[in-house]
């Protein structure tokens, strides 16, 4: 640590250069980036990779804070599981970590000098990232750092950050913790810390890119992506996973999975009778991959979707009860997508008799008359030959006449 | 024509040969019947539009298991095959020398050009999402990959180029007869258009056999969907051979009604020739199927008590019936029977044709389709079109066969019956067409 300046003195494309980060692994990080956040980010709305490369490397590195409380440690190992172990090297290059507890080395009294130092060093300027949810019951003796109770040591470095953002659905709004009876009091960080923009990154774990996203645009652009009302950045929160998911057509179609294993299970279909919750939950999941491999996801794999980032959804609605959907068919203005079964109606029988019978009737009374239409077409010619030449000779007598 | 009467009459009347071309004079356009195609004609327009606006949800009765209505299935599948008599009769008279059908070859050129003409409009109504249409002029958006695209251009360029360009002589000979100042320009042009005939005709011939044959495709697509007695990898000649017995009985059928109709001596030994290919062509198909029936092990299915196996006879049936009637016919010759005999097997090839997109099409048990009114009326609306189109056309053109006195006729009829009548056209300048006028109208 002691090595590692903690003031971002360097831009990132400084760093990544003696780092020995190859211009290429940076390049295919923004590339990355770009694909996590296509929209809704002032950083990646740009016309292709240099640009945001350009954007990025020019920016200072940012000092990132990282607290853990009531935590699995999920949300840091998803940083760090990416499939390529470059890219979380990359990532780590990329913002400058001056304090996470997990990946320090230091511990005890080295440890809170750190913090102290890294705090002191870029005091306004750093980005708080909290992971875990805070206990507050008792005055939150349940989760003590450096003998200090964490929601205390919580308010004081939130007090100098520039943002914090809070990572995984602990963080945002008490996640496991906070399940009944929710014995610790585990809240969210916008029920402890208040003064500095919250951005909640709810997800068990969340995708790192939406993190990435996050710091970068606010180290790059100098403000914060636009949120919903509960704090989540949209460009990874707008829409419901129902939206973009690849079992939708199964959905629109009717076909369901009943039961885990049986045909429709095995065959892919939607999942939303065994309790999917992706109707209701907001996240990006069904189009951003986690871990860079596709189809690594709950409903991707075959497990209905427990709707980690909502509040009122995990811990809270039972894991196999539906959820009412808000469109179950599409609005009228649309074609229908299932038409049932034609039906017979009788004007059309009837028109379609009426037609048979007379198209019927005539070709019988045509066939009748055929009976003696050879001869009738013969008379006619004998008929006709014979009026022609009486004509014929009488226009011959008249004309004569006329140029007299 | 009763054989006996037949036999008495004497040789020259018993042998009516049909010579050219003649009009059909003496009979206005504009009657009461005309009046009626008319009038369903704009009905299905108005319908059209209704159409248009509305979608295609509330018009038809189409549904998720049935995609296809009746335009495309009846007035498309069915009734191209039945103006397949350019292809046909084309190939009979001008590949296979039977030189005796040339006197049917307008008729098979006019019937045809009506009958893609009239599909073809209708396919355009039946696509979906309307506002898209503009698309089309553009090659490079269409979807190369659809087997459907390939039925589709096929069509439209047969109908456009070949099918059109065949129909222009009866045109020029109008323009040739309407004024001598028009001669030398119809002859420059007839001759520019002579280069390039045989190569229109090579077309003619090819994108017919292409797309008839693929129409049957399409349905090879829906696998399983066709029952088994229809599903064969067969089906593409299959629905070839339907539809060149189906288009001679078109050809002559209609050649005979209006032969009926407007009082023209028929020329039996044409007919007899046409009845005798048909014949064969007919008997040919019915082994054809049959033998695959068999081969594919599916007869079995033929004797279930189903609807299925009860549509299968009835047109089998039909087309052997049909078979059987016009080779008697020329045994014995009577029209009736010939007639009759076109009419029962084009009316089994119609089903035939018509059967594997929506009688014998099942994707599930519960699946129905039958039309809605508003469909039949806007279908029989297309094809009283195509009949107002044609009543027009061989009344003012040179379609029908006849005799040659027939034309001589004519020339008397308008030159002393009716002189007051100018626009027809064909006589101003002379009787027979080949001289000056002998007389001028000056006065």
């Amino acid at each position: 640590m002691s090595k590692h300046p903690t003031i971002a003195e360097h831009t990132i494309a400084e760093h990544l250069e003696a780092s020995g980060v190859s211009r290429r692994s940076f390049l295919q990080l923004c590339g990355m980036l770009m694909a996590a956040a296509p929209m809704g980010l002032a950083l990646t709305s740009k016309g292709s990779v240099l640009q945001v490369a350009d954007a990025i490397g020019k920016a200072k590195r940012p000092s990132v804070i990282w607290l853990h409380f009531q935590d699995c440690t999920g949300c840091t190992e998803t940083l760090l599981r990416t499939s390529a172990p470059d890219v979380a090297h990359l990532i780590l290059d990329v913002i400058s970590l001056d304090y996470h507890e997990t990946l320090m080395a230091a511990s005890g009294a080295q440890a809170e000098a750190a913090l102290s130092k890294a705090m002191a060093d870029n005091a306004g300027k750093y980005v708080l990232v909290v992971e875990g949810a805070i206990p507050t019951r008792d005055d939150g003796i349940y989760y003590e750092m450096g003998g200090r109770p964490g929601v205390q040591v919580l308010r004081e470095v939130a007090a100098q950050a520039a943002a914090v953002i809070a990572i995984g659905s602990c963080a945002s709004w008490g996640g496991i913790p906070s399940a009944d009876p929710n014995p610790t009091g585990a809240m969210g960080v916008n029920n402890v810390a208040s003064g500095k923009p919250i951005v909640n990154l709810p997800g068990c774990p969340p995708n790192p890119y939406n993190l990435l996203g996050v710091v970068l645009e606010y180290v790059t652009m100098g403000r914060l992506p636009e949120m919903d009302e509960f704090g989540r950045p949209k460009f990874a929160y707008e829409r419901v996973i129902h939206e973009n998911c690849p079992r939708r057509a199964h959905f629109d179609a009717g076909r369901f999975a009943a039961a885990f294993g049986d045909e429709g299970h095995r065959k892919g279909w939607c999942l939303y009778k065994l309790g999917c919750k992706g109707p209701i939950t907001h996240a990006a999941c069904s189009v951003r991959q986690f871990n860079e491999i596709p189809g690594v996801w709950p409903i991707g794999i075959g497990a209905p979707c427990v709707g980690c980032t909502e509040k009122g959804v995990v811990w809270r609605m039972g894991t196999f009860e539906t959820v009412p959907i808000h469109l179950a068919t599409p609005p009228d203005t649309y074609p229908p997508i299932y038409s049932p079964a034609g039906q017979i109606k009788v004007g059309a029988a009837v028109l379609v008799g009426a037609i048979a019978g007379a198209v019927g009737g005539a070709t019988w009374v045509a066939s009748q008359r055929f009976q003696s239409s050879a001869e009738a077409g013969i008379e006619r010619v004998i008929v006709d030959r014979k009026h022609a030449e009486e004509l014929k000779e009488t226009a011959e007598k008249q004309i004569p006449k006329k140029e007299d | 024509m009763s054989t006996a009467s037949m036999r008495n009459a004497p040789d020259r009347l018993r042998y009516a040969r049909w010579e050219r071309a003649v009009p059909v004079y003496g009979f206005p356009v504009v009657n009461r019947f005309f009046l009626v195609l008319v009038a369903m004609t704009l009905l299905a327009f108005l319908l059209t539009a209704y159409r248009e606006l509305a979608g295609l949800g509330p018009v038809s009765g189409m549904n998720d298991a049935y995609g296809w209505g009746i335009w495309k299935t009846f007035n498309v599948m069915v009734l191209t095959a039945l103006g397949s008599g350019a292809f046909a009769v084309g190939i009979a008279a001008w590949v296979f020398r039977r030189k005796r059908l040339h006197a049917l070859m307008r008729m098979a050129l006019l019937t045809s050009f009506l009958a893609y003409a009239c599909g073809l409009l209708l396919l355009g109504i039946d696509a979906g999402r309307p506002w898209n249409f503009y698309w089309i002029v553009f090659p490079w958006k269409w979807n190369m990959h659809s087997p459907l695209a390939e039925v589709a251009i096929c069509m439209s360029i047969y109908a456009m180029i070949p099918l059109a360009v065949e129909n222009i002589p009866p045109v020029l000979e109008r323009l040739w007869y309407f004024d001598s100042r028009l001669r030398p320009g119809v002859e420059r042009f007839e001759r520019g258009l002579h280069k390039f005939f045989p190569w229109i005709i090579a077309a003619a011939y090819l994108l017919p056999g292409m797309h008839q044959s693929s129409l049957g495709a399409l349905m090879l697509l829906a696998g399983a969907r066709v029952h088994p007695l229809w599903q064969t990898p067969w089906l593409p000649l299959l629905y070839l051979g339907a539809a060149t017995f189906m288009s001679f009985g078109c050809v002559a059928g209609t050649t005979m009604l209006c032969c009926l109709v407007w009082k023209r001596a028929m020329d039996m030994e044409v007919l007899d020739e046409a009845a005798r290919i048909t014949a064969w062509l007919i008997f040919g198909w019915l082994a054809l199927r049959l033998l695959d029936i068999v081969f594919r092990g599916v007869l079995g299915t033929a004797f279930h008590l189903d609807r299925f196996a009860g549509v299968f006879w009835l047109e089998m049936l039909l087309v052997l019936i049909g078979g059987w009637m016009l080779r008697s016919s020329l045994r014995t010759h009577e029209t009736r029977t010939m007639f009759l005999g076109y009419i029962l097997s084009s009316l089994g090839g119609m089903i035939y044709r018509f059967s594997p997109t929506t009688l014998a099409f099942r994707p599930n048990p519960e699946s129905l389709y039958f039309p809605s009114a508003i469909e039949v009326l806007v279908s029989l609306g297309f094809i009283c079109m195509g009949i107002a189109g044609f009543l027009l056309v061989v009344k003012r053109f040179g379609i029908l066969p006849a005799p040659l006195q027939e034309w001589h006729d004519m020339a008397s009829y308008f030159r002393f019956r009716r002189p007051y009548i100018r626009w027809t056209g064909y006589f101003k300048h002379g009787y027979y067409g080949e001289n000056e006028p002998e007389v001028t109208d000056s006065d």
